[in-house]
């Protein structure tokens, strides 16, 4: 177990490394120049104060060593300071992650419970008019960009019905008050839940009609008590190993579904905020915002190996996994 | 709705919600690039302009000039007070300037004042300014945002909090509250110098998408907000919102890239300039609300009355493309030694209007034997100059230097905002001649004589000059006519606003 845990953890610094490393070379190689983005276009400076304030700014380095340079001040803790705005890189990404974790974890949960239900039922129904029906919602919901869903879903609740807040987290003069915050969930997280729960949905469905046909219930009269029972106690255990593993790269829900949510509803999140400095060419906040995703991603890996080990200890002899 | 619950604990403050399409990313009008907005309400600086955009003195009580135009001595108002309370003085100009010259200071005004050679504090309320040579519009440059040396000095300018969470300015509104990303609130400043104003609130929303806004503005989320053309036609009677729609001298152009060797031969691009239909393009891309554009400064004061270029007389263009030697090819489109009359016109991702511009363009182009290839283009990934042709927009209404010298000086360089890579050397002799005189009535004829030039020797195929529109609530009052710039606040006069208290 000690030596699965440190393997794991190089395994875990490498990604990370490789990922920073990409990311920054990626970076470089885009078009565009964070200084411009800094003083809004090179028409409000000559060429000289370019490059001056390029120099200012640790630019004009060669590629690698600005890489080094940031590097070693991130690993001593130093995040630097946006080059867009000036503000500390730390609290630009907790205050964003902050906001992105309520809206994931939410949905997250959410679309758990919605496929085990409705995979479930469509697993033991299967063939029937609420299967159809189901699988039909899962594919639909498979196929619908979050983008067009999110203006579909303010136009409707929130312009034409006046029901729900169409942006933003929470209303002025409303801080602190918990039913005005969960308002404003609403819609984001229904738009993550109807564009995210579809392969769950059918993951959930399929492992249902594995364990339907095991050697397990082959020789019980297949009436609708013991469908309900496996129903219910057997698949969501046995069929909870290929929705961990399909969990991985979207919990948390930081995946392009997700950033557009949160672009569409105005939710401070991280990954709007990717949006923003990736536009700006904002190379400090934007290299925080790719690790932070990432290490978020590798403990989302984490969490679903977990459960799956803990859920069916058989695969633990498969090692570390890397 | 939402609003309305806070603003009844705190006995209906007069609250103005105004949309915003960006969010300023300085608060501090001396660290990086400004947007035209926030700053008039939080930091004033020593001019300002009026409402027929006339420089006029805000945070200076009066100022003299020497004769030979370099040195300055301006008298400050003694009744002004940060929003700490600290009295302001004169060693808040010198600080401010210095900050700004600083070799660390990233401002984007800092070509601005890059003239200035010495600032000294004759007493506490009299600054003397000296230039390396005479510049008829800087007092204008001095519109800038003043920030308190009490606050700043030592610190680090580029990263400090002031920037983002703690301004402290003399405006007539201070800080109340930032939420980045959502909004900001600002909150009537008592001790303002031109007397309070009549708000007690001001909320900036930030909502950068057109639809949202005007989303907003129907549900009544938002009481000001800019529309596109295209929006008013979604705006009802019972709505009740009323337009304010302003002239202004904000204009969209097809720049020539001059290092083209297509576009070197001035027969080409004034063929170019007959061929287009400013008035369709008027119609079609700003659905009527603008005019046709034919030079620059057509709207600024100094503006000769009769100027009007090339347009619209295809056989005109016909003539000059055959005169260059372009022939018709077998697909309609002109032909030249085997090369084919063709060339990309790029346009930025961000702006449906210059979109629409382009595909009408080449349309019109195309009836000449033109072939125009629209390429879409991020607005950040961009280097102007790179581009053969572009669509760009821009211009101001008050100093006419501000609005061409940046533009088509050659002596600025190569990297800079002669993006055309424009060099007419009698342009460059009337331009530096407008900047150094003093005399107003000689300066006027000098830019007349520039726009002439500018219309001959075209930098630029002068298109549009769009009219802004905005879409303001019943029960607010306060908006105030004038020739607007490309990004002129609608809230240039934010101490006049008001609004019902029962709405």
């Amino acid at each position: 177990m000690g030596r699965y845990i440190l393997l794991r953890t190089v395994s875990i610094i490498l990604q990370l490394l490789v990922i920073s490393l990409l990311a920054f070379a990626i970076m470089k190689m885009a078009p565009g120049d964070p200084v411009a983005s800094l003083v809004g276009g090179r028409e409000f400076m000559t060429e000289a104060d370019f490059a001056r304030v390029a120099h200012n700014l640790g630019l004009d380095q060669p590629v690698y060593a600005q890489y080094i340079m940031w590097l070693e001040k991130f690993l001593h803790g130093d995040w630097g300071h946006s080059i867009r705005d000036g503000r500390d890189v730390r609290a630009v990404i907790w205050a964003g992650l902050g906001a992105t974790l309520v809206l994931g974890i939410i949905s997250w949960v959410i679309i758990a419970v919605v496929s085990v239900v409705l995979g479930c039922l469509a697993g033991m129904r299967a063939h029937t008019t609420t299967d159809y029906a189901i699988s039909s919602f899962a594919l639909v919901s498979f196929a619908t960009p979050p983008f067009w869903l999110g203006l579909i879903l303010i136009l409707v609740f929130s312009v034409t019905f006046d029901l729900l807040p169409s942006s933003g987290r929470v209303s002025h003069g409303a801080e602190g008050d918990l039913a005005d915050y969960l308002r404003h969930l609403v819609l984001p997280v229904t738009c993550i839940v109807l564009t995210h729960a579809g392969p769950y949905i059918r993951l959930v469905r399929g492992s249902v009609r594995d364990v339907l046909g095991t050697v397990l219930l082959s020789g019980c009269t297949c009436t609708w008590i013991t469908s309900a029972y496996s129903g219910m106690a057997l698949p969501p255990a046995k069929c909870a190993d290929p929705v961990c593993d399909m969990g991985r790269p979207d919990f948390p829900p930081a995946g392009g579904g997700a950033f557009v949510v949160e672009w569409v509803f105005g939710w401070p999140g991280i990954g709007r905020l990717f949006l923003q400095v990736a536009m700006a060419r904002d190379y400090p906040v934007l290299m925080a915002a790719v690790l932070v995703t990432g290490a978020l991603v590798i403990i989302g890996n984490l969490l679903a190996d977990a459960c799956v080990i803990w859920l069916n200890p058989k695969l633990q002899r498969f090692g570390p996994g890397i | 709705m939402q609003e309305a619950s806070g603003d009844n604990q705190k006995h209906r403050l007069k609250t103005l919600i105004v949309a915003r399409s960006s969010e300023p990313e300085w608060l501090n009008p001396v660290a990086g690039h400004q947007h035209a907005d926030s700053d008039m309400a939080i930091f004033r600086g020593l001019f300002k302009y009026n409402a027929s955009n006339e420089l006029v003195t805000d945070m200076a009580r009066d100022w003299q000039v020497s004769v030979d135009g370099k040195v300055y001595t301006i008298n400050l108002r003694p009744d002004i007070k940060w929003h700490d309370g600290h009295p302001f003085t004169a060693e808040d100009v010198k600080f401010t300037i210095e900050a700004i010259l600083h070799p660390k200071s990233h401002s984007s005004k800092r070509k601005d004042l890059s003239d200035i050679s010495k600032i000294e504090i004759l007493d506490q309320f009299t600054v003397r300014v000296t230039l390396d040579k005479p510049l008829a519009s800087f007092p204008g440059k001095l519109r800038i945002g003043l920030i308190p040396k009490h606050v700043l000095e030592g610190k680090d300018f580029n990263t400090d909090e002031f920037n983002s969470a703690r301004p402290v300015g003399t405006g007539p509104f201070k800080i109340k509250e930032y939420r980045r990303g959502e909004y900001l609130v600002l909150e009537a400043n008592p001790d303002y110098y031109d007397g309070r104003a009549i708000l007690d609130q001001v909320i900036y929303k930030f909502l950068p998408d057109p639809n949202v806004r005007l989303v907003q503005l129907k549900k009544g989320e938002v009481d000001v907000a800019l529309l596109t053309p295209k929006q008013i036609a979604a705006i009802r009677p019972d709505d009740d919102i009323h337009l304010e729609i302003v002239d202004t001298a904000d204009y969209l152009v097809m720049m020539f890239n001059l290092r083209e060797s297509l576009f070197k031969d001035m027969r080409v691009r004034r063929a170019i300039q007959y061929a287009t239909d400013r008035k369709a393009l008027v119609q079609g891309a700003l659905m009527g609300y603008g005019y046709p554009a034919y030079g620059p400064l057509q709207f600024n004061r100094v503006s000769a009355p009769d100027i009007r270029g090339y347009d619209n007389e295809l056989d005109k263009a016909r003539m000059l493309l055959a005169e260059a030697g372009w022939k018709a090819g077998t697909d309609g489109v002109l032909v030249k030694n085997g090369q084919r009359l063709l060339f990309p016109l790029f346009v930025m991702a961000n702006d449906p209007v210059r979109q629409d511009l382009a595909t009408i363009l080449a349309e019109q182009l195309g009836r000449v034997g033109i072939e125009v290839s629209i390429q879409i283009r991020d607005s950040s990934g961009i280097k102007i100059q790179q581009f053969p042709s572009f669509i760009l927009g821009g211009g101001q209404p008050g100093d006419p230097d501000d609005d061409v010298y940046p533009y088509f000086s050659s002596k600025l360089g190569e990297g800079g905002s002669n993006y055309s890579g424009y060099r007419n050397p009698e342009v460059d002799r009337l331009l530096e001649q407008g900047r150094t005189s003093m005399d107003a009535e000689e300066r006027k004829g000098i830019y007349q004589r520039i726009q002439r030039e500018l219309t001959d020797d075209p930098p630029y195929n002068y298109l549009v000059y769009r009219k802004h529109i905005y879409g303001v609530r019943k029960g607010v009052s306060g908006f105030r006519h004038k020739v607007f710039g490309h990004g002129t606040s609608p809230l240039w006069n934010i101490e006049e606003w008001n609004v019902e208290p029962e709405r």
